[in-house]
């Protein structure tokens, strides 16, 4: 095992780990101070658009971390994730645009599409979360495009949906009188969310209910052995991530203002994925920086249209074929590693006391 | 006086295998009792039917009076029987300390909005659950403390069963079954853990012990039951079983029996 724990850097490295939840303060202090910066850049790009790129990469961090939950902590291969993001965004546009000619005040909006996400997760965990690895996969793929399909077709026999042209026009996020109108409020909303989401994953990682996703993960037979209900946790994980999907899609599509069926197919997904697994499953400072990653690599390679995903497939295999834990992750792709042969030498020459008993 | 662990008429088959066939066990306050006999004679089987990996096909497995037979594995751990592994079932990607601390997680109040929160008693729990496992590594002296944030696959085999036994003995089990725990060490370890496991009697957990080392189970056994092609064969005293002619039979065949006589 080959960590960032090791050589020289060790001890700065531990120093920052020993911060625990505090080192992410200069980082909060940067991301808001970010948009001043893009204000004042010297660079040849409209501040309009870095703000948008970075309020975007602001939510795809936040998807990230609920991914991760779901396949970083639990091991669970959700291919359907988007449509949680989907469902959310559907939700809120529903009652909060002029499709139905309803205005739900946004709060009430935003915790409905919650609602309805969880509902959603809940029934399809209890339904699939039986199943593993392979099956529970072809399970979500099915449900994504099962969701995809009725964003299609739901504009008949009454319009709920929109079909293909989707809904517009969705009411932006608003707090009393408090309206977020620019791209600067959006940048602030979904860094916030981010941040919220972030201190969530913080507690949960260590705890009774991040311990028991993770045994869960490494070995399920083992974790039921020690008392862990297992389809519960797995529920569990499974709406957490769904959630923090479904919020996001509330936020985001509110700024977008308007939503559309194309936006959440199975290449969305695997965009995700592709973010979670190169930044590291597990870690949360390595899915938020290969969300960032993405996101920008995905601006700088606009010009080159579907070719892009050449380069991120060719990323991908290097990266599984160098550093298959991800830039800072802990734990690599394979479900279960086997355990190899011991690195610690054989104990005789440890200084051991055991007690001595009776 | 009623036995803690009360295995009755147990059996279980695989296919036309039969691994265990009418089995009676007890487990009574404050013993260690040894299943041994030769592979494949149905020991780990037993374990598996009383821990709720597998569901028996015949018998009953009952703890303090209350039935746990075809329970889930969960059920039957969060009722006070937790076990180790013979092929060692550890969390390959987790450090030593939160594998042991998983073996609380029946008995820890911690929900996931508890979790976000950290209300005063979140808090209080998991510092007392992660004292008790820094207590409970204790046990093997500084084998396991100096290594509590390691990840479990740099230990050595006698320290992932050392890890096992303290993730087990963190779910307050009322029996704790351990399937061969001394395999993979050597003899100096295997005397110590034969100590440890007294210790481990001696706070009150009962303990049903797998073991093909024989000094060890001689030892520390308050009774032994003998196993052989699914059924129980012998059962008594370590100095009675080790004297029984069947048992010797099983495990060194007819020849080797009748010179002993």
């Amino acid at each position: 095992m080959t960590g960032p724990g090791e050589g020289v850097q060790g001890n700065v490295w531990r120093s920052w780990q020993g911060l625990g939840g505090r080192r992410w303060i200069p980082v909060l202090v940067l991301a808001a101070a970010l948009p001043f910066a893009i204000d004042n850049q010297p660079f040849d790009v409209s501040s309009r658009y870095l703000l948008i790129v970075a309020a975007t990469c602001a939510a795809f961090a936040s998807l990230a971390l609920g991914l991760n939950v779901v396949v970083g902590y639990a091991g669970l291969l959700n291919l359907g994730y988007v449509a949680f993001f989907g469902i959310g965004a559907y939700t809120y546009a529903i009652v909060a645009s002029v499709q139905a000619g309803r205005h739900w005040p946004p709060v009430l909006g935003l915790l409905l599409a919650g609602l309805v996400v969880a509902v959603v997760a809940v029934l399809l965990g209890l339904a699939s979360l039986r199943l593993r690895g392979d099956y529970l996969a072809i399970v979500t793929l099915g449900f994504g495009e099962i969701v995809r399909q009725l964003m299609v077709n739901l504009d008949r026999p009454i319009d709920i949906t929109g079909g293909l042209n989707g809904i517009l026009g969705i009411d932006p996020i608003a707090v009393g009188g408090l309206q977020a109108l620019g791209d600067q409020d959006y940048y602030y909303l979904l860094v916030g969310f981010c941040a919220l989401f972030v201190f969530v994953m913080l507690r949960w990682e260590r705890s009774r209910v991040g311990r028991a996703w993770m045994a869960i993960r490494d070995d399920e037979l083992a974790a039921r052995c020690m008392g862990v209900n297992v389809l519960g946790f797995r529920v569990m994980a499974f709406t957490a991530g769904a959630v923090v999907a479904g919020l996001t899609g509330v936020i985001y599509y509110s700024w977008r203002a308007s939503v559309f069926p194309s936006s959440f197919t199975i290449n969305d997904t695997v965009t995700v994925f592709m973010m979670v697994i190169l930044g590291g499953m597990g870690s949360i400072p390595g899915v938020i920086l290969g969300a960032i990653g993405i996101t920008v690599l995905e601006e700088v390679l606009r010009p080159y249209g579907e070719y892009r995903f050449v380069i991120f497939g060719i990323a991908l295999v290097l990266l599984m074929r160098f550093r298959p834990q991800g830039l800072l992750g802990r734990f690599s792709f394979r479900p279960r590693p086997r355990p190899g042969p011991p690195a610690e030498p054989a104990e005789e020459d440890v200084a051991a006391a055991p007690e001595a008993t009776a | 006086m009623t036995a803690v662990l009360q295995v009755r008429g147990l059996s279980h088959s695989f296919g036309a295998l039969t691994a265990v066939s009418g089995l009676d066990l007890d487990v009574g306050e404050g013993e260690i009792v040894s299943l041994i006999g030769p592979n494949g004679s149905g020991k780990t089987t037993t374990i598996n039917v009383i821990s709720g990996v597998y569901r028996p096909s015949a018998g009953r497995v009952v703890l303090d009076g209350s039935d746990l037979t075809g329970h889930a594995p969960d059920v039957v751990a969060g009722r006070g029987v937790m076990r180790t592994f013979q092929n060692i079932r550890l969390f390959p990607q987790m450090s030593v300390l939160d594998n042991v601390l998983v073996g609380a997680h029946g008995r820890l109040p911690v929900g996931p909005l508890g979790a976000v929160l950290r209300t005063p008693r979140v808090r209080r729990a998991e510092r007392e659950a992660m004292e008790e496992a820094e207590e409970l590594m204790g046990i093997f002296g500084e084998r396991l403390r100096p290594r509590r944030h390691d990840p479990v696959v740099s230990l050595s085999y006698a320290n992932r069963r050392r890890t096992e036994i303290c993730r087990a003995l963190m779910g307050h089990p009322r029996v704790l079954l351990l399937d061969e725990p001394a395999a993979g060490m050597n003899p100096s370890e295997t005397l110590e853990l034969a100590g440890q496991v007294r210790a481990i009697r001696g706070r009150g957990v009962n303990v049903l012990l797998i073991e093909h080392h024989m000094q060890m189970v001689m030892d520390i056994s308050d009774r032994v039951v003998v196993m052989d092609h699914g059924l129980k064969i012998a059962e008594g005293r370590p100095a009675q079983v080790a004297a029984d002619a069947r048992v010797i039979e099983a495990y060194l065949g007819r020849r080797a029996a009748a010179a002993a006589e």
